[in-house]
């Protein structure tokens, strides 16, 4: 017989979950990213590991080489990630639009090692130590709770990403624009929609999310290192697990899986986490293979 | 014109003949090859980083002092990347293209393993800065120069048991090799003698150590082992034990032991203890020929065991090429007679039945004080 004590008390418990929801607000922010290329363009981008990472470095060099006010700071990374992502449609979408799958995903985690690479070659392959946030150098003790400002940062960058992203897809000519590409690229070219223009405003907007989530993780744990494929999967696995029909199924699925992560650990065991993490996430897509959250099928 | 012709003839002959002796002018260009074998990049980055310069800076104070009897030191490096595959390679090319007669490598264990097995098969001895236990058992040629992990578990194991008397304990350990090795080491040493140890595994890119900490208090552990390496997520793991107003105590390994690891960790590592090879203050006369070079030829960089178990492995190599010269298999035999040398990282004594030769006086307890290293009493 099977006979298992409960670890915890609710208090600890509800640590858990507030860990589980930070690390969750930025696997959010990834697989919205994600979410916001596949549903426009249906491409994978196995490349968006590599935003995060230099969104965390760049604003490591404005913060601390050049000491910039923290709201400049992030504005910045925001503009500098949102050019990246019009860039990185021009230069790196543009000639393999067309080409099968498969192949896009080898291209785009090439171009994720080489500008891995360049980081190390521009800040070294250390792992580089970040300030923190305002307002944010001690814990907020709420009863025996603790409670990270950092983790409030995150969640609050989360939500404020995910309404513009919504207002921009729901509330503007660009956004209508983009989702009337996503459903039928040859019907919209034929209403005279530009859709260059559309895939450069969805990788756009989906970098500049990238580029804060490496911003706002690096408090936490630090800017740099070899991250871009490991954070690409997290995003990856949070994207599959909310389902990819709405842009609020991939930040549950980040949350989800943020919190499934912490509570795993706590609750049932550290040594086998990543297998039961697994585990779950296959009966999950086994059960419910478009995702927890969507509400119809791919 | 037949004197012209001979007196060509005969010089031509002459140079021939005077080729055919080993010439001291030809000697002298001819340099002692070490093949150095270490990661620089990713996870053993700060260990290879680190090794790399300590094995530069000892081949430039050798060469600086005349060299070995005369000959200078070359050092050809091969980045393995933690990978066994390039390290295979590697060691590979550098005993049969560059013709190397001795390796110092890998920064890792996985990668010291794989290529031990090659140096064993083509007779060329190989000392490793990786702690992989059993990595000299049964080998002619494989040398470690760094403390065996039992010598770590008992200098922990003492803490725990005389230092501070403890019953319940808790190992907090990455899933590395390293750290997946000590903690059941640790465990087999701790639960014979009456401990009740509570386990707790994070991963080495972790961003999140908290579950892993709230099991350890719940668990109610009296202090705890951290081991990890050698900077990135253990650091993550005390800024969390801080973020949770976590106060048990922390007993750290000698993997966390560099300036890379207090940086990232902060004023989180405020107050934790250390296993260390260095002797902070009360400098070894081997740790201090080292840090007086450093001083001198990096000042930017305060010295650690990386730098230390480089440029020891260096001198090791040396002092065996000064008596017996460029033979790997004579140099082997050297290298087995090596008693009581003072190294940077401790004192070595090799036998035949003894590759690894430090014994329980090199570890040293230290603590972190105002975000510097320093030693503790025993």
């Amino acid at each position: 017989m099977l006979e298992y004590k409960l670890k915890m008390d609710l208090i600890d418990i509800l640590q858990l979950l507030i860990s589980g929801v930070t690390v969750g607000g930025i696997y959010a922010l990834v697989a919205l990213g994600f979410h916001i290329i596949y549903i426009s363009t249906r491409i994978l981008n196995f490349a968006h590991g590599v935003i995060v990472l230099w969104g965390g470095l760049l604003g490591y060099t404005l913060m601390v080489h050049l000491k910039l006010n923290f709201f400049l700071v992030l504005v910045l990374v925001l503009l500098i990630g949102w050019l990246f992502g019009i860039l990185f449609n021009r230069i790196v979408i543009e000639p393999i639009k067309y080409v099968s799958p498969g192949i896009q995903i080898i291209c785009l985690l090439a171009v994720s090692t080489v500008f891995e690479n360049i980081a190390a070659v521009i800040w070294g392959k250390e792992p580089l130590s970040f300030p923190p946030f305002p307002w944010s150098k001690n814990p907020i003790p709420i009863g025996k709770l603790v409670l990270l400002p950092q983790s409030l940062w995150v969640i609050g960058l989360t939500l404020v990403g995910l309404t513009i992203t919504q207002w921009v897809l729901k509330g503007t000519m660009i956004g209508k624009a983009i989702r009337a590409t996503a459903n039928n690229i040859t019907a919209a070219r034929l209403m005279g929609i530009d859709t260059r223009k559309t895939y450069s405003m969805a990788f756009g907007i989906a970098l500049a999310l990238g580029a804060m989530a490496g911003m706002v993780i690096s408090p936490l744990t630090f800017a740099g290192g070899y991250l871009a494929i490991p954070i690409l999967i997290k995003g990856f696995t949070a994207s599959i697990l909310g389902g990819m029909a709405a842009p609020m199924s991939s930040i549950l699925g980040g949350f989800l899986l943020g919190i499934m992560e912490s509570l795993a650990a706590g609750l049932i065991s550290t040594a086998y986490l990543d297998a039961i993490i697994m585990s779950l996430l296959l009966l999950i897509l086994l059960l419910r293979p478009q995702g927890l959250f969507a509400s119809k099928m791919e | 014109m037949k004197s012209k012709k001979r007196w060509i003839g005969s010089v031509f002959v002459l140079t021939l003949v005077f080729l055919c002796f080993d010439s001291p002018v030809l000697i002298a260009q001819e340099t002692f090859k070490i093949g150095v074998i270490l990661s620089t990049a990713g996870r053993y980055g700060p260990m290879g980083t680190g090794q790399k310069l300590g094995a530069a800076l000892a081949v430039k104070k050798i060469n600086e002092m005349g060299g070995v009897n005369g000959r200078m030191i070359e050092m050809i490096f091969e980045d393995d990347e933690g990978d066994p595959g390039k390290g295979t390679t590697a060691i590979r090319k550098l005993i049969s293209v560059e013709k190397v007669v001795a390796i110092f490598g890998a920064s890792s264990n996985i990668v010291s393993h794989a290529i031990s097995l090659i140096a064993e098969d083509m007779k060329v001895p190989i000392i490793s800065p990786a702690p992989s236990p059993k990595l000299t058992l049964d080998k002619r040629f494989v040398f470690q120069n760094v403390g065996r992990e039992e010598l770590l578990i008992e200098k922990v194991g003492k803490y725990f048991q005389k230092v501070k008397k403890w019953k319940k304990v808790g190992i907090l350990h990455d899933d590395s090799e390293y750290g997946m090795d000590l903690s059941k080491g640790i465990e087999e040493w701790l639960i014979p003698k009456g401990f009740v140890v509570s386990k707790a595994k994070f991963s080495p890119r972790a961003s999140d150590v908290s579950p892993q900490w709230l099991i350890l208090r719940k668990d109610d552990v009296e202090g705890v082992f951290l081991v990890g390496g050698p900077a990135m997520a253990p650091a993550v793991a005390l800024k969390n034990r801080k973020q949770l107003g976590i106060t048990i105590p922390v007993i750290a390994s000698p993997s966390l032991n560099n300036e890379k690891f207090l940086e990232l960790a902060g004023d989180a590592a405020e107050g934790i203890v250390m296993v260390s090879y260095f002797h902070y203050e009360k400098w070894t006369p081997g740790e201090l020929a080292l840090i007086n070079f450093m001083k001198k030829e990096v000042p930017d960089i305060f010295p650690n065991l990386f730098h230390a178990l480089g440029w020891d492995g260096i001198h090791l190599f040396a002092n065996a090429m000064k008596k017996v010269g460029n033979d790997p298999v004579r140099i082997r035999d050297e290298l087995e007679k090596t008693k009581k040398y003072q190294g940077a990282v401790g004192e070595y004594s090799f036998s035949p039945a003894d590759h690894n030769g430090l014994g329980p006086d090199t570890l040293t307890y230290v603590t972190v004080k105002k975000g510097k290293f320093v030693y503790i009493e025993e």
